[in-house]
């Protein structure tokens, strides 16, 4: 874990301290608060999903399917970009959050430090990118580093580059995952070996 | 010289290229007579050709030399192709394959071109080429030429007319072949470059589908993380919020899609 990373509440931008609710201590942030500000949650495609017409359907569908290319590389995470407008007053971090949670775009199973998506909240008609991450990654990438991610695709955003924008920005995402997976060198057990294993020693 | 003395000649000349031609100077089937060893007086002390034919015996009238001359002269004029024509008509003391390759030493010592050393005494024909002939002419192919200009030997012509119609048979033929051999030296800086460069795709083409094979995954390499012990935070399962933003020059309208 990067020592340098400090976790920060979404609204009021100060380290992380819970109330026993789980709320923020300081703005009260809690999730379920967030549902009658937000509403429901709009039909979407676990990778793409376009509201704001920011791209034509074929490049729709080619940036799903470099989506899915990339999410090969890491079988535990999601890449999932969302091209939407928040609703008035809502900032568009924490609709962010509130779609991370509420949205849906990995499995149900996929929860707390399991958690690996990465989603990237593009509103192109206010110009504003949010890209936040799973619980599992948050200790892999820090605000800095998601920072310099969307960093790199500004140049696109400006040029309206939409699509662009999305494969340069999870491209740096995913890079910055592989040097910590180098990091971690972490070889999950598969499950097939564990029932071997356990069947092994039935004998 | 009578035609009937020439056709023998030519005749044996065919039977004897097989063997020259591996020496580089074909002879004509016959009685090597009179030759003693002696010195020569016909055959100058040195041994450099002062003009294109030489004639000490007078076989050929003034007209049929300088016709000759000339067209060996404009030979090397126009085509670099440096020839000189000896022609004896009595028996020499000396071997001709070496009174040639003297000749050819001292006249033509280099550059394209050569000797060549008639003797009609005894019928024998040798032709001495410089190294820079001999590159581009293989064993085989001077047997050819050598048989060619002997094929266009024609009884009802005067001898001076078939010299010259074998001369330039063979020089044309010898000519022709350094012509080719030009060309394919021409060729070989394209084929060297096309080659290169086709090394030079291939492997950058290699390289370019291996950095797309490794970009696209193809490989099938995954990479996995630990899973971390964290505290869910403001209700949220699956994230807490870990988020960066930035903000951009909004959209004009009229750039909806």
């Amino acid at each position: 874990m990067n020592e340098k990373s400090e976790l920060r509440c979404p609204n009021c931008g100060n380290p992380v301290v819970l109330r026993e609710s789980g709320e923020c201590a300081e703005c009260e942030l809690h999730v379920d608060r967030l549902d009658e500000l937000a509403g429901t949650v709009p039909r979407h495609d676990s990778l793409v999903t376009d509201y704001q017409e920011a791209m034509s359907p074929a490049a729709a569908r080619r940036l799903s399917a470099f989506l899915l290319r990339l999410g090969r590389q890491f079988p535990q995470a999601t890449f999932s970009a969302f091209f939407f407008p928040p609703p008035e007053g809502l900032p568009h971090r924490l609709y962010a959050f509130w779609l991370a949670n509420r949205g849906r775009f990995s499995s149900l199973a996929a929860r707390g430090g399991k958690n690996f998506s990465v989603l990237l909240l593009l509103d192109c008609d206010r110009g504003v990118a949010v890209l936040t991450v799973g619980y599992g990654l948050e200790h892999f990438l820090t605000e800095e580093a998601l920072t310099l991610c969307l960093e790199k695709g500004r140049s696109r955003m400006q040029r309206g580059d939409y699509a662009g924008t999305v494969r340069v920005v999870m491209s740096e995402v995913a890079r910055l995952m592989r040097a910590e997976a180098h990091r971690e060198n972490f070889v999950p057990q598969l499950e097939r070996e564990v029932e071997r294993e356990g069947g092994a020693d039935e004998f | 010289m009578n035609f009937e003395c020439l056709s023998s000649w030519l005749r044996g000349s065919r039977h004897w290229c097989a063997v020259v031609a591996a020496l580089f100077y074909v002879s004509g089937a016959c009685a090597a007579s009179g030759q003693s060893g002696e010195a020569d007086a016909r055959i100058p002390d040195v041994m450099k050709l002062k003009s294109r034919v030489t004639d000490p015996d007078g076989i050929l009238e003034r007209e049929e030399l300088r016709v000759l001359s000339r067209e060996l002269e404009s030979r090397a004029r126009n085509r670099a192709l440096e020839f000189y024509l000896v022609i004896y008509a009595k028996p020499l003391g000396r071997d001709l394959a070496a009174l040639a390759e003297e000749f050819q030493k001292n006249t033509v010592p280099r550059g394209p071109g050569g000797v060549i050393l008639v003797s009609f005494a005894d019928q024998r024909v040798s032709v001495f080429l410089t190294e820079e002939m001999l590159e581009y002419i293989a064993k085989d192919e001077l047997q050819k030429i050598l048989d060619r200009a002997v094929a266009v030997f024609d009884p009802t012509r005067t001898i001076s007319d078939n010299l010259r119609g074998m001369f330039s048979q063979l020089l044309n033929d010898l000519d022709e072949l350094r012509e080719r051999d030009r060309k394919r030296r021409q060729r070989v800086p394209w084929i060297v470059s096309l080659a290169v460069s086709a090394a030079f795709l291939f492997v950058g083409l290699s390289v370019a589908g291996f950095i797309l094979l490794r970009k696209h995954n193809l490989f099938d390499r995954a990479y996995y993380f630990r899973e971390t012990a964290v505290v869910e935070r403001y209700g949220g399962r699956m994230s807490g919020g870990h988020s960066a933003e930035v903000t951009f020059p909004p959209r004009p309208q009229r750039m909806r899609r």
